[in-house]
């Protein structure tokens, strides 16, 4: 299943609707989608990733990366509504305490 | 209808291309599904593959997309075995060392060698040998109480002490 990406603008910053899979082929996609969401200051940039069927370490690799640019960028990085698989790769990793998860903005 | 049929062989060889993964996903889907293995463990184990495979990707073959690797799916009276050999260069021997399973703090996310912990979690048993002048292998076990169907079909066979990895063989 091929990832999608779609992003919105909002108020506040934007949303970047995520569904597929995310792996070692396609998590640059996603990586180049929410670097380019942190670029304006104070944004808030959520991740819906409640249609993502698969998500691997690269996947899971980009999001550590968005959330460690958030300093630098002066944004904040959310993850929306995370699908069954993402939230069981996220436990696995032992990360999932250290994102910002939330059911809606 | 005699109900599960034992799966057999499977052996597989990709190139190195990260866009093969998702079909290399698909197969150990449907391989772990036709064991009769539960959905949850089954999703366990094919992420564990897919980094297996990412990791020859990117460590072994270095990246290169023409590469092979040869990827083989077996049962043994015991277990669910899964092969990975490429025949590039040894890896760095800490390809496989265990990640520090301390949770990080948000100041220091570490997501280093998670594909190598997948790994471990997912499987009983690892294996990696490497050969000084080119090829790894990685062998992952994982003890498995296998279908009973299956096991039924094995005794049959006549000799249950060997199995199906005589049979194999």
């Amino acid at each position: 299943m091929a990832l999608h990406i779609e992003k919105d603008e909002t108020v506040s910053g934007a949303t970047i609707r995520v569904s597929g899979e995310v792996d070692l082929y396609s998590s640059p996609e996603l990586r180049s989608a929410i670097n380019a969401a942190m670029g304006r200051s104070g944004s808030v940039v959520a991740v819906d990733l409640s249609d993502v069927a698969y998500m691997d370490s690269s996947g899971i690799a980009t999001l550590v990366e968005g959330l460690r640019n958030q300093q630098a960028k002066e944004s904040r990085l959310v993850l929306l509504k995370p699908s069954n698989s993402v939230m069981k790769v996220l436990q696995l990793s032992r990360l999932d305490a250290v994102f910002d998860i939330r059911d809606e903005l | 209808m005699s109900g599960a049929v034992p799966p057999e062989d499977i052996r597989l060889r990709i190139r190195s291309n990260p866009r093969l993964l998702s079909a290399v996903r698909g197969l150990v889907r449907g391989y772990l599904d036709n064991l009769g293995l539960d959905a949850e463990q089954r999703d366990t184990v094919v992420l564990a593959v897919d980094e297996a495979c990412a990791n020859a990707i990117r460590h072994a073959c270095q990246g290169r997309h023409d590469a092979s690797i040869d990827l083989r799916l077996r049962t043994d009276p015991d277990a669910i075995v899964i092969e990975l050999e490429d025949q590039s260069l040894p890896a760095d021997a800490h390809r496989l060392a265990p990640r520090d399973l301390t949770p990080p703090s948000e100041a220091e996310p570490k997501p280093g060698g998670l594909g190598v912990q997948f790994i471990r979690q997912a499987f009983d048993d690892v294996a990696y040998h490497s050969e000084p002048h080119g090829g790894n292998r990685l062998t992952m076990r994982l003890h498995h109480p296998l279908d009973r169907t299956l096991r039924a079909q094995k005794e049959d066979e006549g000799d249950s002490t060997h199995g199906l990895a005589h049979r194999e063989r």
